[in-house]
Order: structure tokens, then C-alpha cells, then sequence
């Protein structure tokens, strides 16, 4: 097998697993996915969840 | 660390200073609603840093509306260290009534006059310091655009939270103020902060205050049986509100000046100001839809077309420069493209060159390598990236309508219209907002107070085309263009865009005269004055959106491309589909010929300009080089020779060896992937809508495009494109002449050559057998049914309880229904009267039964 193809074979299942694992870690835990575009971006998500943290008992 | 709340009327400025104070990229609108949610950011010019929230529009501290409660319990209960109130300084006398509201809570208050550079446009003045003096706490003029004083009011702003404030209230003179004085003594005695606020809302009778302290409500009732106001009875809230408009009338009407000497040329009648004279036009109540129409078929004509302004007929080659560049990129044969596409003809340059680049770097590798990173996952991203200038275009077009105070003109126009059908304008504006994303549009909705109102907004909100269902318009419509040789790509696009918007307005005169029946609620809005959108915001909008389109494209499109590449690469039992390669074939035949035929060899010798053997002999060249060699050959009769002496043997051989490899009865095609399987298991429920059973074996690629959309929309066209690269093509044509048979081939050859894989998807389209209508109702079907996931947890999210069921059931019914109808109307258009008669019996049940069961509110 030469390089190229080991390196393929590992990153590509390994790249689809985190990319579903993380979003299905992020659905359970309530954390913004990224998907909508007011959230997706990792500044406002960090906000978002610092927010969310600070006034839970509001949320609950 | 200080707390700073922005409040104010919509439309007043209060995001474009939220986001001139914190640097934020907060959305800014131009109509009501765009601010919903609370937003926060941090100031941090001053000696400490500052929290500041950006609360939405309101008009006043009443209860009734989500916006009103929010910013209220906020205010009262998170006790901000200051309030900054935006007033539009156009509009003064409106917005003062909120700030008279506001000076009645114990909190120090700070007026901000914004647009104060529209106002001195307009010649006029406004005298900060008699405003100042009046109303008791600082007045700073700001201009929140440019970003005018904007340090000048955070300083005022820190000055005034250092010290306590006191409230007061305008109602000192009035009838009333003994009452709201007892009140407030009975609130100071149970301890309730800002007693004065609660005093005057108890007086109100409130209705969240008589809520949270009925003990106290009999002191308003006994005051009430002996008074009696001549023109509002007892009836306190009207006193309270007309008290607080005759105090903003008497003591602001000489605030505001002008600085204009010919004050006649000021106060004559024919003298409007320029929004008005724009409104003259484009709101007439029958010109502003049809000028709404072609500013709209305006936009998709500058993103779409290939012959802008129909300049076509004015093209020869001579009228511009002869090179590469220009032809193909910026000017064809059909005429001159459009921005959007020019735009992205640069982009599929780039992404053809890197992907040809990493081709043949790949080349020595083994086939399912180069199979997955070429054919799998350049070719899915690269196929969404490439729609990203016109998307971006589409989402600039929209920004600058909306920042320029457009929208809500159309939200007034289209009230007219939608009251009929059971909806306010109000409705209009997240629907609008569904062009760009139906996440933030169905979160919109919550401007909406009555609750069918919204339910039947969010469930048409899917079906105005959000950005990522772009690209299977354009891929498809492009597609019926190329191969069918119909229409205009923009033309079908706008089509498209319309179909969407009637089956809205159909599905909600549908909705609310049977299961959602009852009034339509009032509308009432204020028009802003037009402006000029500010480059910054604009340019801050689209990088938001391209940020994260590209974040999206690198993660779940390229996740989602690496599964599809995977479930049709590999059959059931897991053995990898290694296709017949024609290119591959025909280098083989060719490369044996040469080295093992000597007639073939001298043949090629003859041909010294192609030079086809090196000093030593070797062969160095390939049989593309041959292909290309051939076509550059000027004579005829050479091209003839060289044709029957080099390229036919080649070819002939290539068709036995090609026909030979894939009726070997091992050989296995995409047809027998994992993928195959599940799409053909879903075919028949797609056969009425026009790409279902009667398609051939590789029909099942359109239903399992759209099944993929379920993930994101932009997966649609990614899967389409990775399997129409990866397909053993065009069944090779049936052919028992040589010339049939070399024909056949060349065919074959060329769309393996195929860099940008347009000629791949029109072999696909051509290889399932589709025909127009069918591919019309697939984008039809992927435009209406379910949306994203992120749009269903969105719609579930905002949705009343248990609605959320019925509302799938309703969108797969909607695309099912129209889909079909589209592809039987188009194949067989008598079935337009069966589908006439069915919508007439319908509309007559419909009729008769409300008329029978009227609902009584």
C-alpha cells in the first residue's frame, strides 16, 4: 500500500466521525451546531454559551 | 463590569450603534423585527469596559407584544447600570413617548439623538439642550451611520451611571397624579423597586401589574368610581397616553428648527421630502407591485444571466478581444454574461485548474484514491463552491433593499394583498427573509402576536428559496438550457422563485380558510426614511455569510460527499466498483498498438510534427495528445488520412475492449452500489413527479440527490455531481458499423476528458432518460418539501406544541402535490383540466362549508 492511500484511509472515516460525533455532542449538550448562520460563527457561539450559563436558572 | 441597555423605537438606530460601539457584525434591518432577541457586546474605550445590550424595538413598556415583555423585564429586573435611548431624530414626537416611559424607572437614563446628519440634511436643527432640560437627564446628538459622537454619548453615559437617578413622570400636572402618588407610596411600603413605574402601570391596570399585585388593584377601583375623565371616561390608559402626547406636543414642538431662510419654500405644500416623493412612486397602489417585480426579475437578471440585457444579437467575435480570457468567462456565442455568472466562471476556472493539478498528481495512485478526492470530494465541494459569487450577489442584492428601506415599503404594499389571503404584511418580512436562510426567518416570526398568524408563516417560510437551494436551481436550470436547448437560465431561475412565493400564498388562503380560520390582525408600521445602505454593514453582511457558507462547505458537504462517494463506490458485499475507464482503455489500445504493430508504428513515424517517439524510440505520447494533434490539422484531406490511419484502429479496438469489459459478466457498475439499492427501493414514490420508475436504471440518482438534501440543500448538487463523475457515463451507444462504432466511442472518450463535468452531468441527464418537466419538478419538489434539518429543530422550536408533525406532513404533501402536478401538466397537458375541475369542487366545499360554520371571535 503505498502512503497516500494510508494516509486517506484513516483521515477520511476519521474526519466523518468527528464531524458526526461532534455535532451529535453538541445536539445533546444544547450548544449551538454552527448550522445557522447567526450562530455559526465561533465568537458569537462562545458568547452564546457564556450567556446561557450565566442566566440558566432564567431557562429552566 | 457596567451594564448598558439599548432601548428605543424600531427602525431608530439601535443596532447600527450596537454594532458601531462593540464592532459586532449584528444583522441590521431596515423594518421592524430584524432584532428580536437580546444581543450583547462590550464597549471598551472607557476607564472600565461596558456591557451592552441591544434590546429589541419597542414602542412602549406596555405588555403587549414578546419585544415589549422582554425589554420591560429586562429593564426592571436585570437593572441595567444605564438606559441609552435612541430616538430618531426624524421622527421626534413618536419617539419621545417611549422616553417618557423610560424617565419613570429608577435608572439613569441618557437620550441619544440619532440620524441627527439626516435632520441637518434636511435643513432643519434640533436644540439638544432644551430637550436636555426638559426631559432632566443628558441628551447627546449622534449620528449611530457614521458613527458621529458615538464616544461622546458612552462617556455621558458612564458620567450618569456613576451617580443614582431619580425618577419622575410627565403625569405631575394631570388629574391622575394624586392617584399614581398613592399607588406609588403602597408600592414603596411592600418594598417594590422602581415604585414609580409600577405606580403608573397599576394606574393603567396593567395587565402583567395587576397580575403581580392584585392586593393593590383596589386602590385604582375605588379612585375610579368617583372620576370621570369628558372625553375617555374612566378608561386610565387612554388618559395616561393622551396625557404623555400633550406634554411631548406642548413642551417639544419648538425643538426642533429650521435652518432654512425662505421658510415659504419649507412650508409649501408641493415641498415633500425626498422618501415621500420616492413613495409617490413606488408605493402607488398600482404601480409598486409591478415595480417590485422587475426590480426583483432586476436582481436575478444581473446574478444569472448569460446574455445580459439581451445583448446577444450585438456579439461577434470581432466586437472584443479574441483571447481565452474574454470568451467563455465574460462573452459568448449567446452574449454577454451577467456579473454573477462572470464571477463564478472566474471561480470554476480556479477550482477546474486545482483539481486537474491534483489529478495528475494522482495519477500513479491507485484508482479508489484518485476516485474519492477527485471524483468524490473536489468534485461535490467545488460543485457548491462555485455557486458562492452568486449567492453572495443574491445576499447583497437583498441587504442593500433592505438597508435602504425598500423592504419595508414591500411589507406596506404586500399588506394590501396578504390581508385577503388571511395574513398582515407583518408576515411578509420573515418570509422575505426566507430568500437568505428559513432559520432566522422562522425565528422572526415571533414579531407575529397571533399565533395561527405565525404558524402559517413559519410553514411557508420553506418554500421562498433559501441561498443553499440556489445551486439545484442554477444546476438544473443551466442543465435544461445546455441540453434541451430551452429557455434562459435566469428566466427559469426567476420562475422558480415566483412558483415558491404563489404556492406560499396559495397554501395559506388554503390554511386559513379551513383549520386556521379567525381575523387577520391589525398591521401598523412606520415607514423610515430612505437612506443610502453604508458600504461597512454591507461588506461586514457578506463576509458573515461567506464565512459561513465555506465553514459549511468544509465540514458537513465535505462529511456528507466522503459517505455518498463511499455508498456508491462499494457494492453490498463491499467490493470496490473499479469502472470501465474510456480514456484509460484508449491509452492501453493505444500504447499496445504502437509498440507492438509496425504498420501502426510507421504510420504514427509518418507524422513527423506529432513526434510521437523520442530519439531512443519510446513512446511520449499519449493518445489525448493524439486527439488534440488530429484537431489542430488544417487540411482536410491530411485530417482524413490521419484520421483512417491513426485514429481509427485505436478507437475500434478501445469499443471491442470497452463493450467486452462491461458485459463480463464480473463487472460491476454504480447501478450495483449500496446507494443504487436504497434509491431504487425509493424510486416509485417519485415515478408521478417525473423522475421516479419510468427513468432508466440510473434514474435512482434524483431521489437520493433530494434525500441528501435532508442534511443540507446544498448536498443536492454536491451528490449529483459526484455521481455523475463517478458513472460509467453514457451507456455506450449501440453501434454495428465501424463508423457507428467510432462515433460511439469519440463520445464516450470526450466526456471522460470532461474537466468541469458539465458535459458528465448533461451525459446524466441524457443516460436516465429525464425529460423537462421531470427535471422542472425536481427542483419544484426539492424547493417546497422538508427543509434542513436545522430548519425542522427551528420550526419545532418555534412551532406551537405538537404542531411540528403536522407541519412535515404538510410540506412533503405541498412538494408531493406540486411536483406531480408540474411533470403531468408538462408531459400531458389535458391534465390540466382534471387538476382545474378537482381546485374548483375544492374551492366550492371550501365555501360553502365556512359559509355554513362561521367561527365567531
Amino acid at each position: 500500500m503505498q502512503p497516500i492511500e494510508i494516509i486517506v484511509l484513516i483521515l477520511a472515516p476519521s474526519f466523518v466521525l468527528f464531524i458526526l460525533s461532534s455535532y451529535i455532542y453538541k445536539r445533546i449538550k444544547g450548544l449551538p451546531t454552527g448550522e445557522c448562520a447567526d450562530c455559526g460563527l465561533k465568537k458569537a457561539s462562545k458568547k452564546l454559551i457564556k450567556y446561557y450559563r450565566k442566566h440558566k436558572k432564567e431557562y429552566n | 463590569m457596567l451594564n448598558f441597555a439599548l432601548a428605543g423605537n424600531p427602525n431608530s438606530g439601535k443596532t447600527t450603534l450596537f454594532n458601531a460601539l462593540t464592532g459586532s457584525t449584528a444583522h441590521v434591518g431596515n423594518w421592524p423585527g430584524v432584532t428580536v432577541d437580546k444581543k450583547e457586546g462590550v464597549y471598551k474605550k472607557l476607564d472600565e469596559n461596558v456591557n451592552i445590550i441591544d434590546l429589541p424595538g419597542i414602542y412602549s413598556l406596555s405588555p403587549y407584544t414578546p419585544e415589549e415583555v422582554i425589554s420591560r423585564n429586562y429593564i426592571l429586573d436585570e437593572n441595567p447600570d444605564c438606559i441609552i435611548n435612541i430616538v430618531d431624530a426624524t421622527n421626534l414626537e413618536r419617539n419621545l413617548y417611549l422616553t417618557t416611559q423610560l424617565l419613570e424607572i429608577d435608572v439613569p437614563v441618557v437620550v441619544a439623538l440619532n440620524m441627527i446628519d439626516v435632520v441637518e440634511k434636511n435643513n432643519e436643527s434640533i436644540d439638544a439642550k432644551t430637550l436636555e432640560m426638559k426631559l432632566g437627564v443628558p441628551v447627546v446628538s449622534i449620528s449611530a451611520l457614521k458613527e458621529n459622537n458615538v464616544d461622546e454619548l458612552m462617556k455621558k453615559g458612564y458620567e450618569a451611571a456613576k451617580s443614582k437617578r431619580k425618577a419622575h413622570t410627565i403625569l405631575e400636572d394631570t388629574n391622575l397624579f394624586h392617584l399614581v402618588n398613592d399607588c406609588r407610596i403602597a408600592f414603596e411600603a411592600i418594598k417594590v423597586n422602581n415604585p414609580l413605574f409600577h405606580a403608573v402601570k397599576l394606574v393603567e391596570l396593567d395587565e402583567l401589574e395587576t397580575k403581580d399585585h392584585p392586593e393593590l388593584v383596589h386602590i385604582v377601583e375605588e379612585f375610579k368610581s368617583t372620576f370621570k375623565d369628558e372625553v375617555f371616561g374612566s378608561d386610565f390608559e387612554a388618559i395616561v397616553a393622551d396625557s404623555r402626547y400633550k406634554f411631548i406636543s406642548k413642551e417639544f414642538a419648538n425643538v426642533k428648527k429650521t435652518t432654512v431662510a425662505d421658510e415659504e419654500k419649507v412650508n409649501s405644500v408641493d415641498s415633500y421630502s425626498k422618501s415621500d416623493k420616492i413613495d409617490k412612486v413606488l408605493t402607488n397602489k398600482w404601480a409598486g407591485i409591478p415595480i417590485f417585480l422587475v426590480i426583483l426579475f432586476l436582481i436575478f437578471h444581473l446574478t444569472f444571466s448569460e446574455n445580459i440585457f439581451w445583448l446577444g444579437k450585438l456579439i461577434n467575435s470581432d466586437s472584443f478581444a479574441n483571447s481565452e480570457f474574454f470568451a467563455g468567462t465574460i462573452w459568448h456565442e449567446g452574449g454577454i454574461n451577467s456579473p454573477g455568472v462572470i464571477l463564478q466562471s472566474l471561480l470554476i476556472g480556479a477550482t477546474d485548474f486545482l483539481s486537474s493539478v491534483v489529478a495528475s498528481w494522482l495519477s500513479s495512485s491507485a484508482s479508489w484514491v484518485s476516485g474519492l478526492i477527485v471524483d468524490g470530494i473536489l468534485a461535490g465541494i467545488f460543485a457548491v463552491l462555485s455557486f458562492l459569487p452568486q449567492i453572495l450577489l443574491l445576499f447583497l442584492f437583498f441587504s442593500i433593499l433592505e438597508d435602504s428601506g425598500y423592504m419595508a415599503r414591500i411589507a406596506f404594499i404586500m399588506d394590501r394583498i396578504f390581508r385577503r389571503f388571511g395574513l398582515s404584511g407583518r408576515a411578509f418580512m420573515p418570509m422575505i427573509m426566507g430568500f437568505g436562510c428559513s432559520i432566522p426567518a422562522m425565528i422572526n416570526t415571533r414579531t407575529l402576536a397571533d399565533d395561527k398568524e405565525r404558524t402559517a408563516t413559519i410553514r411557508v417560510i420553506p418554500f421562498f428559496s433559501c441561498g443553499a437551494k440556489l445551486p439545484i436551481l442554477t444546476a438544473i436550470a443551466g442543465g435544461i438550457v445546455t441540453y434541451f436547448g430551452v429557455g434562459n437560465a435566469d428566466v427559469i431561475t426567476y420562475s422558480m422563485y415566483l412558483l415558491g412565493v404563489t404556492i406560499a400564498v396559495v397554501s395559506v388562503l388554503l390554511m386559513r380558510n379551513t383549520s386556521m380560520r379567525g381575523k387577520v390582525p391589525p398591521f401598523i408600521m412606520e415607514l423610515p426614511q430612505y437612506r443610502m445602505p453604508g458600504f461597512k454593514p454591507l461588506m461586514l453582511h457578506l463576509w458573515d455569510k461567506l464565512k459561513h457558507f465555506i465553514k459549511k462547505a468544509f465540514t458537513i458537504i465535505l462529511a456528507s460527499t466522503i459517505v455518498i462517494w463511499f455508498l456508491q463506490s462499494f457494492t453490498a458485499n463491499l467490493r470496490y466498483i473499479e469502472q470501465a475507464d474510456p480514456n484509460e482503455i484508449a491509452d492501453t489500445e493505444f500504447e499496445d498498438l504502437a509498440t507492438e504493430n509496425e504498420t501502426y508504428k510507421n504510420a504514427l513515424l509518418s507524422e513527423e510534427d506529432l513526434e510521437a517517439f523520442d530519439d531512443s524510440g519510446e513512446l511520449q505520447v499519449s493518445f489525448s495528445d493524439v486527439m488534440t494533434y488530429y484537431d489542430e490539422i488544417e487540411d482536410e484531406i491530411e485530417q482524413g488520412a490521419f484520421k483512417e490511419n491513426v485514429l481509427t484502429p485505436v478507437l475500434l479496438a478501445s469499443y471491442d475492449s470497452y463493450v467486452e469489459e462491461i458485459n463480463d459478466k464480473d463487472y460491476k457498475d454504480q447501478n450495483d452500489s449500496i446507494l443504487a439499492h436504497f434509491g431504487t427501493a425509493l424510486t416509485p414514490f417519485f415515478t408521478p413527479m417525473g423522475f421516479g420508475s419510468q427513468l432508466s436504471e440510473s434514474g435512482w440518482i434524483f431521489p437520493v440527490s433530494a434525500a441528501t438534501g435532508l442534511i443540507a440543500k446544498e448536498n443536492v448538487i454536491a451528490t449529483f455531481q459526484v455521481l455523475s463523475q463517478a458513472s460509467s457515463k453514457v451507456e455506450i451507444e449501440e453501434a454495428n458499423t465501424d463508423e457507428e462504432k467510432i462515433n460511439a466511442y469519440i463520445t464516450l472518450y470526450n466526456i471522460g476528458l470532461d474537466e468541469d463535468g458539465v458535459n458528465a452531468a448533461q451525459a446524466t441527464i441524457s443516460s436516465t432518460g429525464v425529460n423537462i418537466a421531470g427535471l422542472i419538478a425536481f427542483i419544484a419538489f426539492n424547493m417546497l418539501t422538508i427543509p434542513c434539518f436545522a430548519a425542522v429543530a427551528t420550526a419545532k422550536a418555534e412551532l406551537p406544541d405538537k404542531k411540528i408533525g403536522k407541519t412535515l406532513v404538510f410540506w412533503l404533501l405541498t412538494s408531493y402535490v406540486v411536483s406531480s402536478m408540474v411533470y403531468l401538466i408538462g408531459t400531458y397537458v389535458w391534465t390540466i383540466a382534471i387538476f382545474a375541475s378537482l381546485l374548483a369542487a375544492a374551492i366550492t366545499f371550501i365555501v360553502i362549508y365556512n359559509k355554513n360554520h362561521p367561527v365567531y371571535e
